[in-house]
């Protein structure tokens, strides 16, 4: 994915040397900064919702579906949650008759693919709590990508994704 | 010539041929094997031991606990936030399916009784259902437990910096803090109202076939 501020300083230099009129100037600004959004809107997030925890569970799970829209590879390196202090990205691994927690430094997307955040498999922990999450609390995350850029969203506590309704 | 005393010893034993029969029949109907599709039978069955362990309720896990109806183990820890959880659910599901806790009861084993406490795990099993006995005791008696039924799990620790591996059996060192990670076993194990150790079931498996399976064990052992 391209980083929208970038490309706008280059291409900014570049039409700044061509002495190029104020309408045209202004045409391919309107140009770039629609890239630039259409950049940051090549990471689509689906289906966000955390999991809600039993009574005395310290951790939460988090669940999305991440598409990448883009022609661009995009590497998620941190996720941050406003509800707790850690997080970390994590895979349930089942093999030869147990379950294990593979922790993850980063997830890639290449261009143009999906993956899916579900139960059982690919998760966002959230651990060392604030307070307990209740049901229908929203939690604000964060996903910091490898060249800078941030994507915040906001998903609820639910029991189930099939409790979500219109969310 | 054939005497009459003959004549009904041949019928006698034409009868007694004719019962015996019957009676063969009907054996072999009720000693068809029983074909699980989600799950194993163990060859022999296997007495479930008598350990130092306690429900949730603060029942011992005695002979009794097992008795008068089938039962399905789990073994996990209640700070699992994604697999534990999704088990519990499908868990919970098999009980309601059955009705009455009387006929099938679940019994979930943590692995982490340092962080479970009984008050804690009280909390956890009763979020899915009301009638999942939550089990706790001594690292020792817990491994012990896991051993029979071959359940293998094993915790691990970042201490000072340095990755800490805590085999089943084993205390967590007071200073582990409260975070740290747990491997466990993932397959269900089924012991019959004799208190006895007869089938497990590996996932990934179907509830529906899973409850075939229950159901079909239970059938055959009437």
């Amino acid at each position: 994915m391209c980083s929208g501020n970038s490309l706008l300083l280059n291409y900014g230099n570049w039409l700044f040397l061509s002495g190029w009129s104020i309408g045209r100037r202004a045409l391919l600004c309107c140009v770039l900064l629609a890239h630039a959004v259409t950049a940051y809107a090549d990471l689509d997030i689906q289906r966000a919702w955390v999991k809600l925890a039993p009574p005395g569970s310290s951790v939460n799970a988090a669940y999305m579906t991440l598409a990448n829209t883009g022609n661009t590879r995009m590497v998620i390196t941190q996720v941050k949650a406003d509800c707790c202090s850690m997080t970390m990205l994590h895979r349930t691994r089942q093999q030869a008759g147990s379950v294990t927690m593979e922790h993850l430094d980063e997830l890639v997307l290449p261009p143009h693919s999906r993956i899916e955040l579900a139960p059982g498999g690919l998760h966002i922990m959230l651990m060392r709590m604030n307070a307990p999450l209740l049901l229908n609390h929203q939690v604000n995350l964060q996903l910091v990508l490898s060249d800078g850029q941030k994507y915040s969203l906001s998903i609820p506590v639910l029991r189930e994704w099939s409790d979500a309704g219109d969310h | 010539m054939v005497t009459l005393w003959q004549r009904l010893a041949i019928v006698l034993l034409l009868l007694v041929c004719l019962a015996l029969g019957v009676v063969t029949a009907i054996q072999g109907v009720h000693s068809e094997p029983v074909v699980l599709v989600a799950g194993k039978r163990l060859p022999a069955v296997q007495s479930v031991p008598e350990l130092s362990l306690e429900t949730h309720k603060g029942d011992l896990l005695s002979h009794s606990i097992w008795v008068g109806r089938w039962s399905l183990v789990f073994f996990g820890f209640g700070s699992c936030p994604d697999y534990c959880p999704l088990e519990l659910q499908k868990l919970a599901g098999l009980m309601r399916r059955a009705g009455d806790p009387e006929q099938l009861q679940i019994l979930f084993v943590t692995v982490d009784p340092e962080r479970d406490t009984r008050d804690k795990l009280a909390a956890y099993v009763g979020f899915f259902h009301p009638h999942i006995l939550g089990v706790r005791g001594p690292n020792s008696e817990l491994a012990r437990l896991a051993s029979f039924f071959g359940a293998s799990y094993e915790r691990s620790v970042i201490i000072d910096k340095r990755l800490l591996s805590v085999p089943a059996g084993i205390d967590m060192p007071e200073n582990a803090g409260p975070a740290y990670q747990v491997n466990h076993s993932n397959q269900l194990f089924m012991v019959n109202p004799r208190g006895e150790f007869v089938a497990y079931f590996s996932p990934p498996y179907e509830p529906d076939l899973l409850w075939q399976d229950i159901q079909n064990l239970m059938a055959h052992a009437r």
